[in-house]
Formats: structure tokens, C-alpha cells, sequence
């Protein structure tokens, strides 16, 4: 999603942070919240855009400071991993290491986190078979969908998927055996969404998510999928796109994706030349 | 028929005294609005100005009410005007 990271002093001047000392090599930014991966591998998290969701997930237990933090505040438990890259949804957070491990916290209303818990307060791993038993190589946040690339080049989408986000038919729930908390009784019936491959999208060279869309290169081929209201498919009309449908006579160089629009850099069309 | 593309508690909305209107970001880019007038009357559904999409405002309507700081009034006019309506 789109990443508008910085911190604003009194004078409306963006301002460095004196707690990030390390070189960042990697940011993100959330609704309301952003991260930072320093070149030592560790995740700082900072912005208060997670606090009442944790509240009310945690109460009566405290909100844990790396999640209403002014500052970037560095995110507990991964201490032993060395983390190369973020993404960050519209409430949750997504950490990548160096290991191809990904790890995910934060708001779980729309299944992207994989568990049955509304909310996770600390990073928690995804189990690496859910993506074939290959290390993740890289990894895109939707507001509420995640996409993820393994090492063979084959792509996996989870999260909300009710405007095609996914890219793939939205699997009904599953594998209720997995929770931890057995058979569910409160209200707070938490839908399980598991990764499921794109195979569309197998050996993508570029991938870019907005709120609730999504770009990718793949064989040299500029594909959109997902929420299309204001044409940001680019197939000239407003309908939803649920699979990854090509946008033809472009050679894309570039991609990027606003929350509501889609950008390309692209080669001159070969119908010009 | 409206199928909400979320649920969002009052709290998570943004308050600008000078509209007076509560403001939540829309997947579009542009923000959910709805007036405070509106919540006082129970409604509960904000709309985007640039989108189709809508989403439901979780709130207490009498807590909502009970946390107002309401002047007390200044003018006799202002009674005329409770007393008519």
C-alpha cells in the first residue's frame, strides 16, 4: 500500500528520528501506523493506528508500547530473527526475515493473519507449509490482504477477498481443526483464511497492492485483479476484477499502486514502433 | 440493498469540531463522513463523497449523547426555539 512515512515536527518539517540509528533498509506504512527495518535485521513499529484495536481485543490486559508508540519503538519477540523487509495492512503489520519466515501481527478482522484470534499483539510466524514448504522471498500488504512470492516464484494471496483482492475464487473456511482455541463459542467467530496459490500469477517479476487492488508483471505482462469501482483495473470499466486479467498493449517497466488508482512505467507499446 | 464494506467503531473515526463531522479514511483515498447531528439520531451508516462504498459506525447512541458538553443556553430565543420543536 502506499507509504507515507514521516514524522512531522512543530514547523511542519519532516524530522529524523534520533531512536532509529541504524541505517533503515526497509519501511512501510499502515492507516495509522509505520514500520522500519533497520540494516541490523531489528523491526521498529510506531503510530497509535493499532491501539484501540488492541484495546479492545486485550482489555482488561495493557496495550503493549510497541503498538502506541510516538516513536519507533522496537517490536518484541523477534530478537533472535534478522528481518530484511515490511508491509504493512490498514491495522496489521508483516515482517519477512532474512530466513524467508514471515511473521504477522495486528488486526485479524478479515482472516489475513491466519489465525482464529481477532487480534495479535506480538509477531507470530506462519507455519511455511501454508506456501508449499518454500522460504518466502517477498511479500505485499493490501488494507486487508496479503500477497506473498516463495522462492520458486509461485504466489500465495490470503485476507479479504470480497472484491476480488485475492486474485483467486475466495475459499470458504477452513481447516477448523488448526485452532487452537477448539470450537469457537463467543461472538467473536473469527473467519480462518489460509493461503492459497495464484497460479496466474507464477514466476511475477513486479507486484504492487493498493487498498483493495493489485498490479503484477508477470512474463513481461501487465495484470490487474481486485476492486475496480473507480478503473483502477484498467479495463475501462467499474466491475470488480476477480482473477488477474491482463491489460494488454503495454510493456510495463514499473508498477505502483495507490489506494484507489494504478500507475505503470512503461516501454513504448510495441504498436507504435 | 447496502452491504457495509466494514464496521468501525466511533472511537477510530477523526473529529473536526469545525464541520462537525466524524472522518474515517476510504479505501478509495478519499474519507467516510458522517455528521454528529446524524449520530445524535441514531444514525449509523458514513459515506464516502467519491465512492459507493458505506460503512456501519459502531457506537452507544446514549453514550454518545451523555459525553456531549452542551452549552447551556444563552438567549431566550434559544428556549423559544426548544419549546417550539
Amino acid at each position: 500500500m502506499v507509504c507515507l512515512i514521516s514524522f512531522i515536527d512543530a514547523s511542519d518539517r519532516a524530522v529524523c528520528p534520533q531512536c532509529l540509528k541504524d541505517p533503515v533498509v526497509s519501511v512501510a506504512a499502515g492507516l495509522r501506523h509505520s514500520l522500519a527495518v533497520t540494516g541490523s535485521g531489528a523491526v521498529y513499529q510506531w503510530g497509535t493506528g493499532l491501539f484501540s484495536h488492541a484495546k479492545r481485543a486485550l482489555s482488561p490486559h495493557p496495550v503493549p508500547s510497541h503498538l502506541c508508540s510516538q516513536l519507533p519503538c522496537l517490536v518484541p519477540g523477534l530478537d533472535k530473527k534478522i528481518s530484511h523487509l515490511v508491509a504493512a495492512g490498514s491495522a496489521h503489520s508483516v515482517c519477512l526475515t532474512g530466513d524467508g519466515d514471515l511473521f504477522l501481527w495486528g488486526s485479524n478482522k478479515h482472516g489475513q493473519l491466519t489465525t482464529s484470534e481477532p487480534f495479535l499483539s506480538s509477531p507470530t510466524p506462519l507455519r511455511r507449509s501454508l506456501l508449499g514448504g518454500e522460504k518466502v522471498m517477498n511479500v505485499w500488504s493490501g488494507w486487508t490482504h496479503i500477497v506473498a512470492q516463495t522462492e520458486s516464484g509461485r504466489v500465495f494471496s490470503w485476507g479479504r477477498g470480497d472484491y476480488g483482492q485475492l486474485g483467486r475464487q475466495a475459499a470458504t473456511t477452513q481447516n477448523a481443526e488448526q485452532q487452537s482455541a477448539g470450537p469457537s463459542t463467543g461472538s467473536e467467530n473469527q473467519e480462518v483464511c489460509l493461503p492459497t496459490e495464484v497460479t496466474d500469477l507464477r514466476g511475477a517479476t513486479q507486484i504492487a497492492c493498493g487498498s483493495e487492488h493489485n498490479l503484477a508483471i508477470v512474463g513481461g505482462c501487465l495484470l490487474a485483479w481486485g476492486w475496480n469501482e473507480h478503473g483502477m483495473c484498467g479495463d475501462g470499466s467499474q466491475t470488480d476484477v476477480p482473477e488477474p486479467q491482463l491489460i494488454s498493449g503495454l510493456r510495463p517497466l514499473l508498477i505502483g499502486c495507490g489506494a484507489g488508482h494504478s500507475m505503470a512505467v512503461c516501454a513504448t507499446t510495441t504498436g507504435s514502433r | 440493498m447496502s452491504v457495509f464494506h466494514d464496521e468501525v467503531e466511533i472511537e477510530d473515526f477523526e473529529f473536526d469540531a469545525e464541520t462537525q463531522m466524524f472522518y474515517f479514511p476510504c479505501p478509495c483515498g478519499d474519507r467516510f463522513c458522517i455528521t454528529k447531528e446524524d449520530l445524535e439520531n441514531g444514525e449509523e451508516v458514513a459515506t464516502c463523497p467519491s465512492c459507493s462504498l458505506i460503512v456501519k459506525v459502531i457506537y452507544d447512541q446514549d453514550l454518545f449523547m451523555s459525553g456531549e458538553i452542551i452549552e447551556a443556553p444563552s438567549s431566550s430565543e434559544m428556549k423559544l426555539e426548544l419549546a417550539q420543536s
